[in-house]
C-alpha cells in the first residue's frame, strides 16, 4: 500500500511536471549555493591544515613583503642576514635558516619558460620536507665552491627533459648554465593550486654569486621553534627584533595562527555573501512553492473533493500535500547536492581553494530544503483539508 | 432501517439571497431497495442524494444511517463511512488523469484498513468486462468505460451502498443501459443502490421511484 501511495503522489507530480519542476528549482539554487558554502569552509579549513602542515606547526615564516609591487622578479627585499643572526639568538628557536626566490627565464633546447630559482641553505630543503628521487641534493662542497648545480621538479624534468633522467644535463638559467644533480620528489599541487613540482633549487652561494648579489639582503627567514618554549612568546621577540629596524609593512610573519585567521575570515566573507544569496533562494524558493501548491489546489479541488468523497479524513488531505511538498524537497535537496558539488568542482580551484565534497552538507541540504518546504505547504495543506467535498468537487475546471 | 430521513431542509446562501433547496424531506430506504430519485432539474435531488451520502449535511432536521445519527458523527467518522460503507458513481466520472484505470480503481483503498489489494481490483475490472484495459490511462477510454471504472472504483471497498449522481448523463444509450444493467446486477446481489436520474428510462431499473420537485417529495 505504501508502493501505491508513493506512485500515486509521484505521478501527481510529474503530471503537473511544469509546475513541479519550478517548485524544484528553487531549492535546488538555495542547495546548491548552501552546500557549495559549505564546501568552501571546509575547503579553506583544510587548506590551513596543509599550509600549516608543509610549513610546520612550529615554524614561523617570515617573509619580506611585496610591497605595491606584485612580482617574484622586484621584491623589495628589507629583510637581512642581521635580523637572521638575532632571530637565532632568540631563546626557544631551535634553528634558523633563509632563502630566496626569484622568477627567471629558464632554457634548454629552444624550449624556455619563466620559472621560480629558489636559493636554498641546507636546512630549508630538510625543514620543508623535500625527499631526493634520483641523484643527490647539495653537499657543503656545492655551498663552499659555489658550485652551478641544480635540483628540480618532475615538472621541470617532463617539461625539459621529457621526463627522462636529466642527472648531469644542463639547463640554462638567464643564459648561464647549470648542471641537474638531483630531483625530488613529487610534491604535488600547493595549496594555492599551483605545482610544488615546478621548482629549481640552488645552493644559496650560488645563488647569489649569479642569480641576485643580494649578500645582505634575504627573501625570507625560517625559524623553528622548540617544543618545550612558548611559541607566542618567541613570536613576540620576533616581531621585537623585527620592528627595531622595519616598518611593519616591509615584512609579514606566517605562523599556523596567522594562516587559520586568513582563511577563516575568507571562508567567513564567502560564507556571509553565499549564505545571504543561499537564503534568499532558500526563501524565495518557499514563496514559489507556497504559490504553485496554492495553485495545485485551485487546479485539483475537484481531486481533493474526490479523494474525500472516497474516504480520505482532512488530515489525510494535509498529510498528502506535506508529502507531496516533501518528495520535492528531497529531489531539491538531492539536485542541489549535486549541483553544489559540480559548483564546487569548478570554482573553488578558481578560488586556490581545495576541492572536497563534504557528505554532510546533503544532509544539512536535506534539513533546510525540507523545512523550507514543509513551512511554505503548510498554508495550502491546511486549505486543501478544509475544503468542503460536495463544493470541491464541482469545482472541477 | 438503513436510511431514513425526518424533516430534511437544505438552505444554500449565495450573497444576501438564501435559497431553499430541500423543504422538510421525509424518506426511509431498506437495505437491498434500487430506489431512483427523480425530477427535472433545480429539483433538489441531487443535494438530497449528497446529503444521503454523508457529502452535506443537512440545515435542519434528522438524519439517522441504521439508527444512529448522522449530525452527531464528527468529520473522520462520516469520512470512515464514505469509505467503507458507501459507493459513489458520478456524472462526471472523475477519474483521475495521471493514475491508470487499474489506479484509479485504487484509490479508495487508500484510506481504508480493508486490505484489499491489486488482484481485488483486476478482479473487479476484469468482472466489468474492463480487463484488458487496465494499463490505460483515462484519457484513453470511451465514456462507457470510464463510467464503468468509476463503477469499479465505487465497489472496491465492498460497500452496502451506491449512490449514483445521474450515472447515465453523459452516455450515448447503449452505454447507458449497459451501466444501468451492471447497477441493477449489483442491486440484486444485495447491494442498496440510490440513483438520480431525470431520465424516466433509467428510472425504471429501479425497485423503486421517489419523485421529487423544488425540494419536496411527490411520492416516495
Amino acid at each position: 500500500m505504501a508502493r501505491f501511495y508513493l506512485h500515486d503522489l509521484i505521478a501527481f507530480l510529474l503530471f503537473y511536471k511544469g509546475r513541479s519542476l519550478f517548485a524544484l528549482l528553487g531549492i535546488v539554487l538555495g542547495i546548491a549555493s548552501l552546500v557549495f558554502i559549505v564546501a568552501a569552509i571546509e575547503g579553506s579549513r583544510l587548506k590551513a591544515d596543509r599550509i600549516i602542515g608543509m610549513l610546520g606547526s612550529d615554524t614561523i615564516l617570515i617573509r619580506s613583503s611585496f610591497g605595491s609591487r606584485i612580482s617574484f622578479r622586484h621584491i623589495p627585499m628589507k629583510l637581512t642576514m642581521e635580523h637572521y643572526r638575532k632571530i637565532g639568538t632568540i631563546e626557544g628557536v631551535r634553528s634558523v635558516d633563509y632563502f630566496y626566490v626569484k622568477k627567471m627565464i629558464v632554457a634548454r633546447g629552444g624550449f624556455s619558460k619563466h620559472l621560480m630559482v629558489e636559493g636554498f641553505t641546507p636546512g630549508t630543503l630538510e625543514h620543508f620536507g623535500y625527499e631526493s628521487e634520483w641523484g643527490r641534493f647539495f653537499q657543503s662542497k656545492d655551498f663552499k665552491n659555489f658550485a652551478k648545480v641544480v635540483v628540480v621538479g618532475h615538472d621541470i624534468v617532463d617539461e625539459f627533459f621529457s621526463g627522462k633522467n636529466p642527472i648531469g644535463k644542463t639547463l640554462l638559467i638567464g643564459k648561464i648554465p647549470f648542471r641537474v644533480i638531483g630531483v625530488y620528489k613529487r610534491k604535488g599541487k600547493s595549496p594555492r593550486g599551483t605545482s610544488m613540482d615546478e621548482r629549481i633549487m640552488m645552493p644559496v652561494p650560488t645563488y647569489r654569486k649569479f642569480i641576485q648579489a643580494e649578500y645582505g639582503k634575504l627573501f625570507a627567514i625560517v625559524a623553528k621553534v622548540s617544543p618545550q618554549a612558548d611559541y607566542d612568546r618567541v613570536v613576540d621577540d620576533v616581531k621585537n627584533i623585527l620592528n627595531r629596524t622595519l616598518k611593519p609593512d616591509d615584512y609579514f610573519l606566517i605562523t599556523p595562527e596567522v594562516i587559520r585567521k586568513f582563511l577563516s575570515m575568507l571562508s567567513a566573507s564567502l560564507g556571509i555573501f553565499l549564505g545571504i544569496a543561499s537564503l534568499t533562494a532558500l526563501f524565495v524558493s518557499g514563496f514559489v512553492l507556497s504559490n504553485i501548491f496554492l495553485i495545485n489546489n485551485r487546479i485539483r479541488a475537484w481531486e481533493i473533493g474526490l479523494r474525500r468523497a472516497l474516504g480520505a479524513t482532512k488530515r489525510q488531505i494535509l498529510v498528502r500535500i506535506l508529502l507531496e511538498a516533501s518528495v520535492i524537497a528531497i529531489a531539491g535537496a538531492f539536485l542541489g547536492t549535486l549541483a553544489g558539488f559540480a559548483s564546487v568542482k569548478y570554482i573553488l580551484p578558481l578560488l586556490q581553494i581545495p576541492v572536497v565534497y563534504p557528505l554532510e552538507s546533503f544532509f544539512v541540504a536535506i534539513l533546510f530544503s525540507m523545512t523550507v518546504a514543509l513551512v511554505a505547504a503548510w498554508s495550502p495543506a491546511k486549505e486543501a483539508a478544509a475544503m468542503d467535498p460536495l463544493e470541491a468537487l464541482r469545482r472541477r475546471l | 432501517m438503513l436510511i431514513e430521513c425526518q424533516n430534511i431542509v437544505k438552505r444554500f446562501k449565495t450573497g444576501d439571497i438564501e435559497t431553499t433547496v430541500l423543504k422538510g424531506v421525509d424518506l426511509q430506504i431498506e437495505e437491498g431497495e434500487f430506489v431512483a430519485v427523480m425530477g427535472s432539474s433545480g429539483s433538489g435531488k441531487s443535494t438530497l442524494l449528497y446529503i444521503l451520502g454523508c457529502l452535506d449535511r443537512p440545515t435542519f432536521g434528522r438524519y439517522l444511517l441504521e439508527g444512529k445519527e448522522v449530525g452527531a458523527m464528527d468529520d473522520d467518522t462520516l469520512s470512515h463511512i464514505r469509505n467503507e460503507m458507501f459507493g459513489f458513481v458520478f456524472q462526471a466520472f472523475y477519474l483521475v488523469p495521471y493514475l491508470s484505470v487499474l489506479d484509479n480503481v485504487r484509490i479508495p483503498t487508500l484510506y481504508s484498513k480493508r486490505a484489499k489489494t491489486k488482484k481485488d481490483a483486476v478482479a473487479l475490472l476484469e468482472k466489468l468486462q474492463l480487463g484488458s484495459r487496465i494499463d490505460f490511462m483515462p484519457d484513453q477510454l470511451s465514456g462507457g468505460q470510464k463510467q464503468r471504472v468509476a463503477i469499479a472504483r465505487a465497489l472496491i471497498n465492498d460497500p452496502r451502498v451506491i449512490f449514483a449522481d445521474e450515472p447515465t448523463g453523459q452516455l450515448d444509450s447503449e452505454n447507458a443501459r449497459n451501466v444501468m444493467e451492471i447497477l441493477k446486477n449489483l442491486n440484486e446481489e444485495g447491494r442498496t443502490i440510490v440513483l438520480v436520474t431525470h431520465d424516466p428510462v433509467m428510472a425504471a431499473y429501479a425497485t423503486r421511484i421517489v419523485r421529487i420537485k423544488d425540494g419536496q417529495i411527490l411520492s416516495a
